[in-house]
Parts: C-alpha cells; sequence; structure tokens
C-alpha cells in the first residue's frame, strides 16, 4: 500500500470539501445516535466467514430509522452539518442517499 | 448465545492452504506453494461429529476451497446433516466445473473484493484478480446461488467503500461483509501498519449505517466490529456470562460458534490462528466428539475465564466504542498486550 492518508480523511474531505477533524467526542457522539436508532447486536462473524444470518432477513441496521439518525447527527457538538438526500439512483431511485456537508457548503 | 448469534452455529473449515494467490493479507498465509490439506474422510467425519454436538452452519474458506477436490463432497454431506453450507473464494476460479460444483449444496459464496480493481489488485498481489473475478460474476448470478462480497477494512481504504457497495449492488450480490484486517499470518509482514485503528474502526462502523441507510434493504451491509455499549449488557454475546448449566451437558455449539478447523488438523475456538492453549484438540489425533468431551470437562473453565477476562478490559469507557472483539480475545489468548496504534495525521 502506498498511501498512508486515512480512508476516514478521504471521506471527510469528500464529504465537507476540506479537510476535516472529527474528535473522538463526537464519534463517540455518532456512534451514540446510531445506536438509538436501531443500530442492533445481531450475529457478526469473523475472519472468511460470511454472515449467513444477512440472508436470512436479519437486517442491522433498519432502512426507516435512517431519517432520525442523519437528522440527530445534526445535533452533534462540534459538527455543524446539513443533511442533504438525493435519489441513488441506480437499483432503486426511490432509495435516497444522504450526504454531509458543511453549511453553505455545496 | 455467542457472538453468531441463536440461530446460526458455525462450523468453519479450512481443507487446505492450496491456493492461486497470495494476497498481501492472508490470515493463512496460503498460496500456490502450499499443499497442505485434510483428507475428505476426516472432515466428514468431523462434520458429521460437529452437527451431532448443535453446529448447522458449515463455512469454508483457505486457501482457496474450490482447488479443494472433494468440496463438493463435504458440501453435500454437510447438506445431507441439514446444515447451511457456505464458502468464501476469491472468485478468479468461478466458472465452468468449478462452479458447477456448488450448484445445489451451497446457499451462500462469498467473493473477496478489497476496493477499487487497483487496490483490488494490490492487496490480491495479482495485476489480473479483479478482472478475472468480475469476469466470472454472470456465471455466478445464473446459479442462483447467493452471494455476497467480503471487503477487508484496512486503515486507508473506507473511502473505497462506497464503490464497492456500488458495485455489489450492480452485480446482484445480497451481502457486502466488512472484516478489518488484522496483523497475522502474512499481513504481519506485508501490511504492516494498514491495521485499522480504533478511530477507522468508528468511521467504518458510521459508514456502514450510513451505506446501510442509503441502499435499504437491497443489500446487507455488515461490519465485524462491536459497539460496546450494545455489548455491555449481554456479556452472554462473548461467553463472558456465568451459565448454570453443567458444561459437559451442554452441545459444545452453545459454548463456541465458530468453531475452527484448521489445515493442520486443530480445532480451536472462535478464529484462525487461536492460540492452542484452548485448542478443543487436533483432528489427527481423536475425533471430533472425543475431544469435545475432553475440553468441556478440562478446558472450557479457563476459556470462560478468558472470555471473562476480555469483556471486562474492553467495557472500559476511556476508548472508542467500536472494537474488534474478534481481535482482542484472539490476542489475549497469546498473551499479547492490547494494539494501540499511533494516529495518522
Amino acid at each position: 500500500m502506498e498511501t498512508k492518508v486515512r480512508g476516514s480523511a478521504l471521506i471527510s474531505e469528500e464529504m465537507f470539501g476540506k479537510s476535516s477533524e472529527v474528535s473522538k467526542a463526537a464519534l463517540k457522539q455518532l456512534v451514540a445516535i446510531a445506536r438509538t436508532n436501531g443500530v442492533n447486536l445481531h450475529g457478526w462473524w469473523t475472519h472468511g466467514k460470511p454472515a449467513v444470518d444477512a440472508v436470512n432477513g436479519v437486517m442491522h441496521v433498519k432502512p426507516d430509522v435512517a431519517g432520525d439518525i442523519f437528522r440527530q447527527l445534526l445535533t452533534v457538538e462540534n459538527l455543524p452539518l446539513k443533511v442533504e438526500g438525493f435519489p441513488i439512483g441506480i437499483i432503486n431511485p426511490e432509495l435516497i442517499e444522504i450526504r454531509f456537508s458543511t453549511p453553505g457548503g455545496g | 448465545m455467542g457472538p453468531t448469534g441463536d440461530v446460526f452455529k458455525a462450523l468453519q473449515i479450512h481443507p487446505t492452504r492450496f491456493c492461486n494467490l497470495t494476497c498481501l493479507h492472508c490470515y493463512s498465509s496460503s498460496g500456490p506453494d502450499q499443499r497442505e490439506e485434510l483428507s475428505a474422510p476426516m472432515l466428514v467425519d468431523a462434520i458429521t461429529q460437529a452437527s451431532a454436538e448443535g453446529y448447522n452452519d458449515a463455512a469454508f474458506s483457505g486457501g482457496e476451497p474450490v482447488l479443494y477436490g472433494e468440496l463438493r463432497a463435504l458440501l453435500q454431506h454437510a447438506k445431507s446433516l441439514g446444515m447451511t453450507t457456505n464458502l468464501t473464494s476469491n472468485g478468479m476460479l468461478l466458472e465452468g466445473k468449478r462452479l458447477a460444483m456448488l450448484e445445489g449444496v451451497t446457499d451462500l459464496l462469498a467473493i473477496s473484493l478489497d476496493g477499487v480493481p487497483e487496490s483490488h489488485n494490490k492487496m490480491r498481489n495479482s495485476p489480473i484478480a479483479f478482472q478475472r473475478m468480475s469476469a466470472n460474476l454472470p456465471a455466478v448470478r445464473d446459479t442462483g446461488i447467493p452471494f455476497g462480497f467480503i471487503f477487508t477494512l484496512t486503515l486507508t481504504n473506507l473511502h473505497e467503500l462506497k464503490w464497492v457497495t456500488e458495485f455489489a449492488m450492480e452485480q446482484g450480490a445480497a451481502l457486502l461483509q466488512i472484516h478489518p484486517l488484522e496483523e497475522v499470518g502474512r499481513g504481519m509482514t506485508q501490511l504492516v501498519g494498514q491495521r485499522p485503528d480504533e478511530v477507522e474502526g468508528a468511521f467504518a462502523y458510521l459508514e456502514t449505517v450510513r451505506l446501510q441507510a442509503s441502499v435499504g434493504n437491497k443489500l446487507a451491509i455488515r461490519i465485524d466490529l462491536i459497539d460496546r455499549e450494545a455489548l455491555r449488557p449481554q456479556a452472554d454475546r462473548v461467553y463472558a456470562g456465568n451459565c448454570q448449566i453443567l458444561a459437559e451437558e451442554r452441545p459444545l455449539a452453545e459454548m463456541l460458534s465458530p468453531l475452527v478447523i484448521e489445515q493442520d488438523g486443530a480445532v480451536v475456538p472462535l478464529q484462525f490462528g487461536f492460540s492452542r492453549r484452548y485448542q478443543v484438540g487436533n483432528l489427527y489425533e481423536s475425533s471430533l466428539s472425543e475431544m469435545a468431551a475432553y475440553w468441556k470437562r478440562n478446558v472450557f473453565g479457563d476459556f470462560q475465564k478468558l472470555c471473562q477476562k476480555v469483556y471486562t478490559s474492553e467495557m472500559g469507557d476511556d476508548d472508542l466504542p467500536i472494537f474488534n472483539w474478534y481481535e482482542a480475545i484472539s490476542r489475549e489468548s497469546h498473551g499479547r498486550p492490547r494494539a494501540k496504534l499511533p494516529v495518522l495525521a
């Protein structure tokens, strides 16, 4: 591997339009929001072992709570984001992909 | 209950280290020069006895499992016992007879995909790995076997997960599983410093949630990491609770899942490379039934103490909430301290 830049830093740059550091405290808060919105503990698996329960109808996060998760992300301290939704357009146009951007940004 | 939940009890089998690739991250250091493999009769017996101990899911990995000559016979046997079957492949050889032998006996096929084509080829140590794998996907789809992709998360590739998700959707995959790189096997020397740390793990967890929300129920996206707070009230999910039933009276699958058979015959808890101190036994020395009985009487107590120690250690409040329990307990089984990596800028 040649690059030494964190994958998360590249995501952050893509989302925010600039390199943006997210504090550990904010990360904790983000995970807590996901937790309170239906991201539950099901089976989890390991090394080269596919999660067979995933193709038997057990979902990791309920799609219908996605809106709540991302609305609550707005309240995270020191993470001034706005949320946009737009159709992903590949498989199912009704599905909404949610992305972040900084206020006033594109 | 254990980490794989209360429905599926997993028997993971590595029948061979023979592989057409020498992937940089391979935890079993498999490759074209590695010919170590277990005999089919030995594995048939082990699968039968594992089924009797409550295992209902047989997972084949490797090496490249489709290079194992008796793979179909083993899959058929597991199916005959009522087990679900699945296997993990690099996908490059899933054509012709090798693909046909999976039909009718495979419930889920997992194909490795480690990022955009360039990244995938680097990780696979082959300039044609992506091209060959992706060329086989139409035929895989035509078999009707549900299939998914497994993505190895490193410190530097999380941004490629969105592309991988879109690719999986386009290909009609049922599952995208994200597994964090661990510095074991060939990864210890080939990918030094590439293991995702706790910050990257937390981001990956959130990215998984975000991507899952974006694709809805068209694709199940899983990550092999766990939220401490979700785990805190469920110590039994990591065998750290106190079960009142005598160990000897319980089926092994209730006490240990996944159960892993390595290519040297070792039967170990949870994941490839787990310390032999806690092994269930070795198929070259005794049957799985015999070793299971011995393990329940003589080793389970130590294993449970190990689980409780890791659980207690990982429930601290000063860390980010997302961690890799499999890595943590495997590391502790070898007596190695928790890994703290320097944080990149």
